[in-house]
C-alpha cells in the first residue's frame, strides 16, 4: 500500500475511505513536524501545530483539485500555520549588520568550520539557525532538508521565483555571518 | 535534488542535522481525531440536507397555498348539480361494500371448508 502515489490516496479519502489518511501521515508527518519544530522551537508547540496541519489537510481535502502537488500544497498549509504561529509567539531573533553579513564568504567559513567534527558543525548550525525570522528559516529548510526545487519553494511560499533566489542568497549569508559569530564565541 | 546541494557546504551540514520525532502514538492519535472529524462532517452533512429538504418542502408549499388562494390557479368550483347527486353516490358506494363484504365473507367459508376435507 505503501506504494501508491499520493495522488492515488486523496483520490481515496475522497471517495470516503479514511483509513488511507494514515498512509499520507506515515508519509509526511516527520518531515512536517522536524520543519515546524525547527521553526516554532517548542516541542508541545511543534506537536500541536502539526496535528492541526493534518487536522486542516483533512478538512480542504475536498477542494484539493490536483494543481500543485499534494505535497506542495501540504506544506504550503505548514509554512502558514508554523509562521503564523511563530508570528504570534513574537520570537526574537538576531539583527545582524549588512556589511558584516557581505563580508563572509562561503570559502571563509569552509575553511573555519571544515576541521570542525560534525557534531560541532552541527551544534553550530543549530544555534544560527534559531536566530534567524521564521520565514527565513522555514525557506532554507525547505531548500536544504527537504531538497526543495526553487519552483517547489516558490510554490509553498506564495513568493516569485526570482524572490526566493535572492531571499536563499541572503539567508544563506546572513547564516555564514551567523556561523561564523558562534564559532568566534567559543574561541 | 536541488542545485546547491551537492557541492554546497552548507547542505552537507543541513544533511545531518537530525529530525525531530513524534510521539509512538501520534498516527493512532491523528486516526481518531480524523474519524471524530469525519463523523462530525457526515452528521454536519446530513443536518443541511434535512434543512434543505425542509426548506424546500415549506417553500413548494408556500407557493401552493399562494397559487391557491390569491392567483387562484387552479379554479376550484363545487357547483349545486354535483352536490344533488350525491345520494346516488353514497347509494352506490354502499352497494360496492357490501359486494365486497359477501365476497370476503363466501371466501372465508370455501376456504374453512376445503380445509376440513384435506
Amino acid at each position: 500500500m505503501e506504494l501508491y502515489s499520493d495522488i492515488y490516496y486523496v483520490q481515496r479519502i475522497q471517495e470516503g475511505d479514511i483509513s488511507c489518511f494514515a498512509c499520507l501521515i506515515d508519509r509526511y508527518s516527520q518531515q512536517v513536524h522536524t520543519l515546524i519544530a525547527r521553526v516554532v522551537t517548542s516541542r508541545e508547540d511543534a506537536e500541536e501545530l502539526t496535528q492541526d496541519v493534518f487536522m486542516k489537510v483533512y478538512r480542504h481535502l475536498s477542494s484539493f483539485q490536483g494543481k500543485s502537488s499534494f505535497s506542495t500544497w501540504l506544506y504550503r498549509i505548514a509554512y502558514n500555520a508554523a509562521i503564523s504561529e511563530a508570528r504570534k509567539k513574537k520570537q526574537e531573533f538576531l539583527a545582524i549588520d549588512e556589511t558584516q553579513i557581505e563580508n563572509v564568504s562561503e570559502e571563509e567559513i569552509e575553511s573555519r568550520l571544515g576541521h570542525t567534527d560534525h557534531s560541532e558543525q552541527i551544534a553550530l548550525l543549530e544555534k544560527a539557525l534559531t536566530q534567524l525570522s521564521p520565514d527565513d528559516r522555514f525557506i532554507i529548510l525547505l531548500f536544504y532538508m527537504e531538497s526543495k526545487s526553487i519552483e517547489e519553494v516558490s510554490a509553498i511560499t506564495g513568493l516569485t521565483e526570482s524572490n526566493v533566489k535572492t531571499k536563499l542568497h541572503r539567508i544563506r549569508k546572513r547564516l555564514y555571518a551567523l556561523l561564523m559569530k558562534e564559532k568566534e564565541k567559543q574561541l | 535534488m536541488n542545485r546547491y546541494e551537492e557541492k554546497d557546504f552548507l547542505g552537507n551540514i543541513f544533511r545531518q542535522l537530525p529530525g525531530e520525532s513524534l510521539p509512538e502514538d501520534f498516527r493512532m492519535h491523528m486516526m481518531w481525531k480524523i474519524e471524530a472529524e469525519a463523523a462530525r462532517i457526515r452528521k454536519r452533512n446530513e443536518r443541511l440536507g434535512l434543512l434543505a429538504v425542509i426548506f424546500a418542502s415549506l417553500a413548494i408549499i408556500t407557493l401552493a397555498v399562494f397559487a391557491i388562494i390569491y392567483l387562484e390557479i387552479p379554479k376550484i368550483t363545487i357547483s349545486v348539480s354535483a352536490l344533488s347527486s350525491l345520494p346516488f353516490y353514497f347509494y352506490i358506494g354502499g352497494l360496492v361494500l357490501l359486494l365486497l363484504g359477501g365476497d370476503y365473507i363466501m371466501r372465508k367459508r370455501y376456504r374453512q371448508k376445503h380445509k376440513e376435507n384435506l
